[in-house]
């Protein structure tokens, strides 16, 4: 035991294993949802084992390296190539269900985080380590790409429905060359509180819309005309009683207001009801 | 025919950036008197006073937007409106003025527990907040008493650039759309297969 944990000592969530191409899961050759559950045989559930590119760690690298007496299992995901144009949405977040791993992106590896396998410590201990991040910033993406994965509220439909036309203009000025666009790019975050909760019958609803401290005015239009035309998007209807917002500061937001709220994190539009 | 009163202006600008006409009070503002006729002709800097003051007001008092907006008479919204760089009339203009200028007094080095001594009862069975939204600030200073508070920030090292960018959430546009459809090429060539029950012996 003491071999094994020395060999993990150095593995860490993110870190990859491109000589292992083989990826365990179970399916059913009579309803086969994937090539390999079609090619094999049986009567019945298979456990099967088909190609992957490689493997990346995606347990917490305190627990990989904590002794495999109390931890005896990893679990990891398998790596898959995806197209070159996309490469870059996944390395931004825009599509949850992969992660970008920095130590692949020249063979458009990603991790699929739709899969996830658990192997024993003793069999990760004979395996080739490519560190995976090579810094705090890649590390710390990484990590935000599997909380956001298994993080993300479902917000109610009627919520979704009423932000529409919000998610839209957000998408759609985001890149042009206004003053929008440009106070857009300006925010930090949007995040939005629903009062009492979500699932009440009567909802209140403050978005926050948090600025760079240092972005006060653009081309002398205060943030005050960009919130008008915001919640002009999002009028009060059915259980949402009131919609309210307010362009602020970071260092103004008090941490009891950014506990009580939700990042605003949305399907694309197309995907959504 | 009597003159029509010109009303006062007070503005909250950053301590040392004032006139030597301005009124100098304690901590990061110092106000100024002026006879501005209306807040029309406010500019980016008076829209920055602006914020600033409600932003101040609302750190040292601790209240909520609705209690923010009980003290104007004014909505919520028209509060989140301000705080966002909505110019003030000339009237809410010198309210905020006064009440920065009255909270600064009484300050108990947190929103929690000013807020607490501006709700609370005092001994006459007067609410402080009621005095305060009345425009008693003597009165309101008077029952509670001034603050102690004056120098309780601690400084702090601020992170890197590099820290910061790590800790910094996804921008807004990229949370707003997210795209879910599959785009992997799936080698998925079968390795191996075997039954996961055993076979029923009949």
């Amino acid at each position: 035991m003491k071999e094994i944990d020395a060999a993990l000592e150095k593995w860490r969530q993110g870190d990859v294993a491109l000589d292992e191409q083989w990826f365990a899961h179970v399916g059913d050759p009579r309803m086969p949802l994937t090539a390999a559950a079609a090619e094999s045989d049986g009567d019945g559930p298979q456990a099967i084992i088909a190609e992957v590119a490689g493997l990346v760690i995606v347990s917490q690298s305190c627990d990989v390296v904590r002794s495999s007496a109390d931890r005896c299992f990893v679990e990891v995901c398998p790596l898959v190539e995806v197209p070159e144009e996309d490469l870059h949405q996944i390395r931004r977040a825009r599509r949850p269900r992969y992660a970008f791993v920095p130590a692949t992106a020249h063979l458009r590896l990603v991790a699929d985080l739709d899969r996830v396998m658990t192997v024993e410590k003793s069999i990760v201990a004979g395996w080739n380590r490519t560190s995976g991040c090579s810094t705090d910033e890649q590390a710390r993406a990484f990590a935000a790409a599997l909380a956001r994965k298994r993080q993300r509220l479902a917000f109610p439909d009627d919520f979704t429905l009423l932000a529409r036309k919000l998610q839209e203009r957000l998408t759609e000025k985001h890149g042009k060359d206004s003053d929008e666009g440009r106070a857009l790019r300006a925010l930090r975050e949007i995040r939005v509180r629903a009062a009492p909760s979500w699932d009440a019958g009567k909802v209140d609803i403050l978005f926050f819309f948090i600025r760079e401290d240092d972005t006060r005015d653009f081309e002398g239009k205060g943030w005050d005309v960009h919130l008008d035309r915001w919640l002009k998007l999002v009028p009060a209807s059915g259980r949402f009683g009131t919609v309210d917002g307010v362009v602020i500061p970071l260092d103004q937001m008090t941490a009891r207001e950014y506990v009580e709220s939700d990042p605003l994190d949305l399907d694309h539009l197309s995907m959504s009801l | 025919m009597k003159p029509a009163r010109r009303p006062v202006f007070i503005r909250l600008t950053p301590a040392g950036m004032g006139t030597s006409s301005n009124i100098a009070w304690p901590g990061d503002f110092a106000l100024s008197v002026s006879t501005q006729a209306t807040s029309s002709l406010q500019t980016p800097a008076d829209r920055e006073s602006t914020e600033a003051g409600i932003f101040e007001l609302r750190r040292l008092s601790g209240l909520t937007w609705e209690e923010l907006a009980r003290l104007f008479e004014v909505s919520r919204r028209s509060v989140h409106f301000w705080a966002s760089g909505k110019p003030m009339n000339s009237t809410n203009e010198e309210r905020l003025g006064r009440l920065v200028a009255a909270i600064r007094k009484i300050d108990r080095g947190s929103g929690v527990a000013t807020r607490a001594a501006l709700l609370g009862a005092s001994r006459t069975g007067q609410i402080p907040f009621d005095l305060l939204a009345s425009g008693q600030y003597d009165r309101v200073l008077d029952l509670v008493g001034a603050g102690v508070a004056m120098e309780r920030r601690v400084a702090r090292t601020p992170l890197s650039a590099e820290a910061q960018q790590a800790r910094a959430p996804r921008p807004p546009e990229e949370l707003v759309a997210a795209l879910q459809d599959s785009i992997h090429v799936e080698r998925g060539r079968l390795l191996s297969s075997k039954p996961i029950r055993k076979s029923r012996k009949k």
